[in-house]
């Protein structure tokens, strides 16, 4: 009987799943997405590639003038992630002192090529 | 109209193939809906059997390795074609035209072929599980087919004709025989589970053990034909019962111009289908998958024995008070 309660309880009440991907679900703060990189702040220090687990982050040429801490620096290197190799940990974003890679909060993003690169 | 161009569009448009096909959609949508809100689920769009109909149209069709395509190919239409043949001598507006005695008989069995040919598709398909799959729909049939097909006579025996047609007006002139053989209702709203393959009857597709058992090897038209004939027997199993056991479209008083009384008949014989989608949709969401054996049991201890008592009933009453 709770069974058949529980039945029509729900056939009246509201559903707890949404039309994805025509609605879509909040984004919890903690959500790691896929992986993005500002170049802009990055300084090439290479620990997202030293941290990184899945062994997908390599330091690519990318020599720039950069700011860091009221200091000029001479910027050697810079990262390029496959993407979908990444496997989402958070890592780098947690070991980046200039908060220059970081996970997006985006849902989608899945695909066949795994040679893909962000840089 | 003459009769033959009246003939043609019963068959062909309504209440024949176009609209039994367009109603099939639609109660699979209501079904998989209920279903879904049931279980707080926001359930598919109204028109995802006919988008997947399209989508499996479109589909390869992969032959396996040995085995015969043309049969594979017949199969699915023999079986579609049974249960829209059964579904035309069901009264959807009044008694059907092409009513004659005995097509009660005919309908149970055109009914019953859909699973004959799950059978011939699993035995056919050379893959492990679909011959499993194929066995268990046949074992099924002798389980609840005898209970289903007493259920569904008992009211020809209380109405004295094998016709449906028949049946509808004497429940017309008398009583519902929801109401004078409830026993037999449930039989047969339970026979009709089984012969669905809903849960908890879906043993033959039992994903987890035969994948998807008789359909495992079926893709593109074949598996669209199929997937629509059991839509079309969704709508001809309800219809059926309908007019069994809920009065069919009949009206206790007739309505003076006979268009309104069809039009008053087909709304009720809507309203009853539906009802009968959602006792179908709550058992299918109240209750798991029952094995084999248990459904041995349940099929030949207890659906048998009430099918048979409620005979017993009907003679009784029969004797009693309808024929004195």
């Amino acid at each position: 009987m709770s069974v058949l309660r529980e039945m029509f309880g729900n056939l009246i009440g509201r559903p707890v799943t949404v039309l994805y991907p025509r609605e879509k679900v909040p984004i919890p703060e903690a959500f790691r997405g896929r992986v993005a990189i500002t170049d802009d702040k990055c300084i090439g220090c290479s620990k997202c590639s030293l941290v990184c687990p899945a062994q997908v982050i390599t330091m690519i040429d990318g020599p720039r003038e950069v700011e860091f801490r009221g200091k000029n620096l001479a910027r050697k290197k810079r990262p390029q992630v496959k993407l979908y190799q990444c496997i989402r940990c958070g890592l780098c974003e947690r070991h980046c002192p200039t908060g220059a890679i970081h996970l997006e909060q985006v849902h989608a993003g899945t695909g066949t090529d795994r040679e893909v690169v962000v840089t | 109209m003459t009769d033959s161009l009246f003939l043609l569009v019963y068959i062909f448009l309504f209440p024949g193939f176009a609209f039994l096909i367009l109603y099939a959609w639609a109660l699979s949508f209501l079904d998989r809906k209920i279903a879904a809100r049931m279980q707080q689920r926001v359930g598919p769009p109204f028109y995802q059997p006919f988008a997947d109909f399209i989508k499996m149209l479109a589909k390869e069709v992969i032959n396996p390795r040995g085995v015969d395509w043309r049969l594979f190919d017949a199969i699915p239409l023999v079986a579609l074609a049974a249960v829209m043949t059964a579904f035309l001598y069901i009264p959807v507006t009044g008694a059907s035209p092409l009513a004659f005695p005995g097509d009660l008989v005919v309908v149970l069995y055109l009914l019953s072929l859909p699973a004959v040919a799950l059978f011939l598709l699993g035995w056919l398909s050379r893959n492990i599980f679909a011959a499993i799959g194929g066995v268990r729909a046949v074992t099924m049939l002798f389980i609840y087919e005898v209970p289903f097909f007493l259920a569904a006579l008992t009211p020809a025996l209380m109405a004295g004709s094998w016709s449906i047609s028949d049946i509808v007006l004497w429940q017309q002139k008398n009583l519902w025989f929801v109401f004078l053989q409830p026993i037999g209702f449930v039989v047969a709203l339970v026979g009709l589970q089984a012969k669905l393959e809903r849960t908890p009857f879906d043993i033959p597709e039992a994903e987890t053990e035969v994948i998807a058992g008789p359909w495992t090897e079926l893709t593109g038209r074949r598996l669209a034909l199929m997937d629509l004939c059991v839509q079309v027997s969704l709508v001809a199993g309800s219809a059926l019962i309908v007019a069994l056991f809920l009065g069919g479209p009949a009206l206790p008083w007739t309505l003076s111009p006979p268009w309104l009384n069809a039009l008053a008949g087909f709304l009720l014989f809507l309203i009853k289908t539906l009802a009968i989608i959602l006792i179908l949709a709550s058992i299918r969401v109240a209750t798991g998958r029952i094995r084999i054996d248990q459904l041995n049991d349940i099929g030949w201890k207890y659906l048998a024995g009430a099918a048979l008592v409620q005979v017993g009933i009907a003679l009784v009453i029969n004797y009693l008070w309808v024929t004195p």
